[in-house]
């Protein structure tokens, strides 16, 4: 109990996470430099260092949304597809790359991520292209592998003169 | 070494920062939450909050910049004056008394923060009007009261 006491009173005089952020992280910062490491707030440590996992699964999920999106609209709207819809698809593949090779253990995410990712792609085909709920299976009709690695091959009809030799 | 030191030594291994970023935030995380403080990875956890510090302060440095071109834009251009700009002033001025309601420990770099952002606002200025560089003040001409108070009113007669 006494020493609970003596604790507590010295945890007071830290500015508190909900009242005064930066001057909390200033605190815990100095605490953990001085490896004074039993009077760190470990909760909200806890909690803010959780938000930067969570923002590599965002970026994860962000991709694979952005890249679904074109994956569907590449097989749905076959008149449609460009060479600049290659690039965004070969961009995200390339930002989901970079994001499991710095987050090897994200890999666990990645069903969840393609089921998320798949119902905002659908809702972001539905509302650009015009098309009814209906057609999009409930499920991701493409596994993980697919999304990261089906081979996209646009094959451009109109080659303008002069640029064909860059 | 004692083996009691290796043990350690491996309890804290866990997955690794540069490894895995987020397989070893999931072992702090667990760690922290079990109160094994004598575990954590003490130096990296500090890193990524003086990360956090960094952004927090660069958000408030972020709204003066865009808050500071807008009243410069004001005084130099007031033909051009607009709602937009109105509006624009005034959620600056909020996101910064919503920042400074949340870290009031960001008050004593108030300066700071306000002779970064004018550095940034006065090319972001000095672009979006088209007048020479020389035509504004080298150091912000604002003390922080008018930054964050001086009314800014759009005359509905102009001329």
């Amino acid at each position: 109990m006494k020493t609970n006491t003596a604790a507590s009173n010295s945890i007071k005089s830290f500015r508190a996470y909900k009242a005064d952020y930066f001057g909390w992280l200033e605190d815990q910062i100095g605490l953990l430099k001085a490896g004074d490491l039993s009077n760190i707030d470990t909760q909200n440590i806890a909690e803010e260092i959780g938000s930067v996992a969570r923002r590599q699964y965002d970026c994860l999920e962000n991709a694979a949304r952005a890249l679904i999106y074109n994956l569907l609209k590449w097989d749905l709207m076959p008149d449609r597809r460009s060479a600049s819809a290659v690039l965004s698809m070969d961009a995200h593949r390339d930002q989901i790359a970079h994001v499991i090779a710095r987050n090897p253990s994200l890999a666990a995410e990645t069903p969840k991520a393609l089921g998320r990712a798949y119902r905002y792609a659908t809702y972001d085909v539905m509302r650009d292209c015009d098309l009814p709920r209906s057609i999009f299976a409930p499920e991701c009709p493409y596994d993980w592998e697919v999304v990261r690695t089906r081979e996209i091959v646009f094959e451009t009809t109109k080659s303008p003169s002069g640029a064909a030799n860059l | 070494m004692s083996p009691k030191t290796l043990d350690r030594n491996a309890v804290k291994a866990g997955r690794v920062y540069e490894a895995d970023l987020y397989g070893w935030v999931e072992d702090q995380v667990a760690l922290l939450k079990a109160g094994e403080v004598g575990s954590i990875d003490a130096s990296h956890i500090t890193q990524e909050l003086e990360h956090l510090g960094r952004s927090e302060f660069n958000k408030l440095v972020g709204a003066l910049r865009v808050l500071l071109l807008h009243l410069l834009k004001w005084d130099y251009q007031p033909e051009r004056r607009s709602r937009s700009w109105v509006m624009t002033i005034d959620t600056q001025r909020e996101r910064i008394a919503y920042e400074l309601e949340d870290s009031p420990s960001l008050k004593p770099r108030l300066q700071e923060a306000l002779q970064k952002a004018y550095a940034y606002g006065l090319r972001d200025a000095q672009r979006e009007t088209g007048l020479l560089l020389s035509v504004f003040p080298d150091i912000c001409p604002y003390e922080w009261q008018d930054v964050t108070q001086r009314p800014v009113h759009l005359d509905d007669n102009p001329s």
